[in-house]
């Protein structure tokens, strides 16, 4: 998901839930934080990396979780306002993990939560409360059952269809799609962690602190020696009990692994904590653990052990990119010489708009806030726009039947796309939106833009550079 | 990437050369190898792309005259040019009398006829164009405007704009008066104009804070009608009988779409499609009136 489309479905969903708000754009009303997805630091070029458990077991990921890959990422598969502002599963679940920066106002009471039962996606499934759940990782799902905050769903299968069809209004998906969904889902495994061996024990790199940690993790609770820590979190068992348990936070929820925990803030079913050492405080003082500072500083270590993960981050760039469309066209092995046109027109459908995205990264001619390498850039505007077509080429070929038409060029940007196309896209990127310097002089220029819509009084508190220093921040 | 392939080459070379070898000298080996992997690079892009054969042989097609069709389109563009130019006109005495509302339809009365020229415009004086529609805030131009007549912040001193913007309209217009205009750079400008009717609006489109995007839409798309229609149709028709009829076909569903006043009512997906099956049918159909493959970007 490019950083431009976040921009614009959170434009786009702030504008949907104006209410009354009559006629088009432009925006009105008191838009008083920045987008989700337009921070403007380095930060925000890193999205959390994705591990394949099919991959690292030495083998390919199957056709079947490639579809699951591409529809997670498609607004096809989500209905109502959510399709109409370019959202998909991925928008929420970056990679299948979480997204601590998601923001949309009026479902989010802080970034990194959101209601899912909102009139806004879907009015059947509004409950009348703002009562946004924090957005789970994925990670390491298929040992996580059952599902839901609450845990209500035993199968993942259910609650992916529970999802898509009432919490985003979305046509019925095919058994098809489901499966390769749940294909997906299941393929994603947890990060590495070096500090935990392979019953969840910490490993000899580990410090005092950590051990010390660990040590309390497993104590009897003061007031009942029939429970610890690790009686719900069982180290052996991915940290989980597999049950619900009221633990104060005001309902029953299911116990949430630890691992990579430290990639997955917020904390708690609603996201209130933002920090591990709050949630230790949270256990301390509903439990009375009478947890003294060292007590509780080791625990948060040990906690911080436990959620630790290798290469938790990758540097979004070209091509992190152009392999994710290529993986998401690989469907095209399949589904063309098996005449399965709703996986073709998924397929097409949702890579050209990714690609229409990408070529948005590279700078056109009129853009002010970008001068270098203007040649460049606008070779690999040519290039992805070409692919474009070349992808609605291949659906409207299969449309009419045409499949030996849609193979022609398919094989085409297959050739394209091993090596010229990646390298006219590298050659541009340092002039492109995946250079901070850059990406930050171009969406500073829309947002303030964008401050033009809001009310003068709010304008006129702070000058228009200022409004981009604090965008900067 | 390549460029790690470069960095690779300038330090084996700098290896070789032991350590009398330049930082510059490493720079200019590795710029060098950069240089010469992009050309052919794209080279080889050229090659996989534009030879498919994906209609009519162009070698063993008659080419075709259009100089007397482009003469006629050119008087009409000069017209939307020139009436771009008097709403700017009326939009100068608007600002100087500080009626902000007349102001503001001037600005959107002016953004009309220049919507239309965009066939041309982007093509044949792409720096005029930068100059008098930069994207997002430029110091001059429509949008540097639009933002101080429909931003929050009022319409002050907006009066050096308004004058540059007239100057480079008018250089704009003596442009389409005395360019030669070809056959091959007004298609491209057609087919890139119909690509970028399909561009996501999702954010409001560029002219968000007047609320016109979806004007501009309407306005590219009866500039692209005027264009093919006047110059391209006629010679179409009577040659190429798989696609003569698709493109006013296409062109009539996108006005029908573009016939919405709200932009968020329009399904942007069917948008997209329509308008790469317009670029992919311009794009099969050159070759039978002996034209090149309309690239997609104007470099």
């Amino acid at each position: 998901m490019m950083r431009r489309a976040l921009w614009a479905i959170a434009i786009s969903l702030f504008v949907a839930v104006q209410p009354g708000e009559s006629g088009a754009f432009p925006l009105s009303g008191d838009q008083t934080i920045l987008p989700a997805g337009t921070e403007l630091g380095e930060d925000s070029f890193y999205r959390p990396s994705e591990v394949f458990h099919s991959e690292t077991s030495g083998g390919f990921k199957s056709y079947m979780i490639d579809l699951g890959d591409l529809a997670f990422n498609s607004p096809d598969l989500l209905g109502g306002t959510a399709a109409r502002a370019g959202m998909s599963c991925g928008t929420c679940h970056v990679n299948g993990a979480g997204n601590s920066r998601l923001y949309i106002p009026g479902a989010s009471t802080r970034p990194g939560n959101f209601d899912t039962t909102s009139s806004l996606f879907n009015h059947k499934a509004d409950n009348g409360v703002l009562d946004p759940v924090r957005i789970p990782s994925l990670r390491g799902a298929r040992f996580l059952a059952p599902y839901g905050n609450d845990g209500r769903i035993a199968s993942l299968r259910e609650f992916v269809r529970n999802v898509i069809v009432n919490e985003f209004s979305g046509p019925e998906p095919s058994p098809a799609i489901l499966d390769a969904l749940v294909a997906y889902i299941d393929d994603i495994d947890f990060l590495k962690n070096q500090s935990l061996d392979s019953n969840g024990r910490l490993t000899g790199q580990s410090n005092e602190a950590e051990r010390r940690g660990e040590a309390i993790f497993s104590r009897p609770f003061p007031r009942d020696a029939s429970m610890s820590c690790a009686t719900c979190h069982i180290p052996s068992a991915g940290f989980v009990d597999h049950k619900q348990h009221d633990v104060g936070s005001g309902g029953s929820f299911k116990t949430p692994t630890l691992l990579n925990a430290d990639f997955n803030a917020p904390y708690f079913h609603d996201g209130r904590y933002n920090r591990l050492d709050q949630a230790v405080a949270h256990f301390d003082r509903v439990f009375e653990l009478g947890l003294t500072p060292q007590d509780r500083s080791d625990l948060t270590a040990y906690l911080t052990a436990v959620g630790d993960g290798v290469v938790p981050y990758d540097r979004e760039g070209v091509t992190g990119q152009i392999k994710e469309i290529n993986d998401f066209a690989s469907v095209l092995d399949i589904a063309i010489p098996e005449h399965d046109s709703a996986v073709i027109d998924l397929a097409v459908n949702t890579i050209g708009r990714e690609l229409r995205d990408l070529t948005e990264m590279f700078p056109d001619r009129r853009d002010p806030t970008v001068t270098e390498g203007l040649k460049e850039r606008l070779a690999a505007r040519a290039a992805l726009k070409d692919v474009v077509i070349q992808f609605r080429h291949i659906g409207i070929a299969a449309a009419a039947g045409h499949f030996d038409e849609a193979e022609a060029v398919y094989q085409d940007y297959r050739k394209l796309s091993a090596f010229a196309l990646p390298t006219v896209l590298a050659n541009a990127e340092q002039w492109s939106l995946f250079n901070v310097a850059i990406y930050k002089a171009h969406y500073s220029a829309m947002w303030q833009r964008l401050r033009q819509t809001q009310k003068p009084m709010q304008v006129s508190a702070a000058p228009a550079n200022a409004a981009a220093a604090s965008a900067t921040k | 990437m390549f460029r790690d392939g470069a960095m690779s080459a300038g330090k084996r070379h700098s290896g070789q050369s032991g350590m009398s070898t330049t930082y510059g000298h490493r720079r200019n080996s590795a710029r060098w190898v950069t240089t010469l992997s992009l050309v052919w690079a794209v080279s080889l892009y050229a090659a996989l792309v534009a030879l498919k054969p994906t209609g009519a042989r162009a070698d063993t097609v008659a080419a075709a005259t259009f100089d007397a069709a482009i003469e006629r389109y050119r008087s009409r563009l000069v017209e939307d040019v020139d009436t771009s130019i008097v709403s700017v006109r009326k939009l100068r005495d608007s600002v100087s009398s500080g009626d902000l509302a007349a102001a503001k339809q001037d600005w959107i009365d002016a953004r009309v006829g220049w919507e239309r020229s965009e066939v041309f415009t982007s093509g044949f004086a792409p720096d005029l164009d930068r100059e008098i529609d930069a994207w997002p805030n430029g110091a001059t131009g429509f949008h540097a405007i639009e933002t101080k007549l429909f931003g929050a912040s009022g319409p002050t001193g907006v009066e050096s704009e308004v004058d540059a913007l007239l100057h480079n309209l008018s250089d704009m217009a003596a442009t389409a008066r005395n360019i030669k205009l070809t056959s091959q750079g007004l298609f491209d400008g057609l087919t890139r104009l119909a690509y970028e009717v399909g561009e996501s609006k999702l954010d409001g489109g560029e002219s968000y804070l007047s609320g016109t995007s979806i004007d501009d839409m309407r306005h590219n798309v009866e500039g692209i009608e005027l264009a093919y229609g006047m110059i391209f149709a006629p010679v179409i028709e009577s040659r190429d009988q798989d696609h003569h009829a698709e493109v006013p076909h296409l062109i009539a569903e996108l006005k029908t779409m573009l016939a919405e006043r709200d932009l968020r009512q329009i399904d942007q997906e069917k948008l997209r499609a329509l308008s790469e099956e317009i670029v992919l049918t311009l794009q099969m159909t050159a070759p039978a009136i002996a034209l090149a493959r309309p690239t997609l970007e104007f470099q």
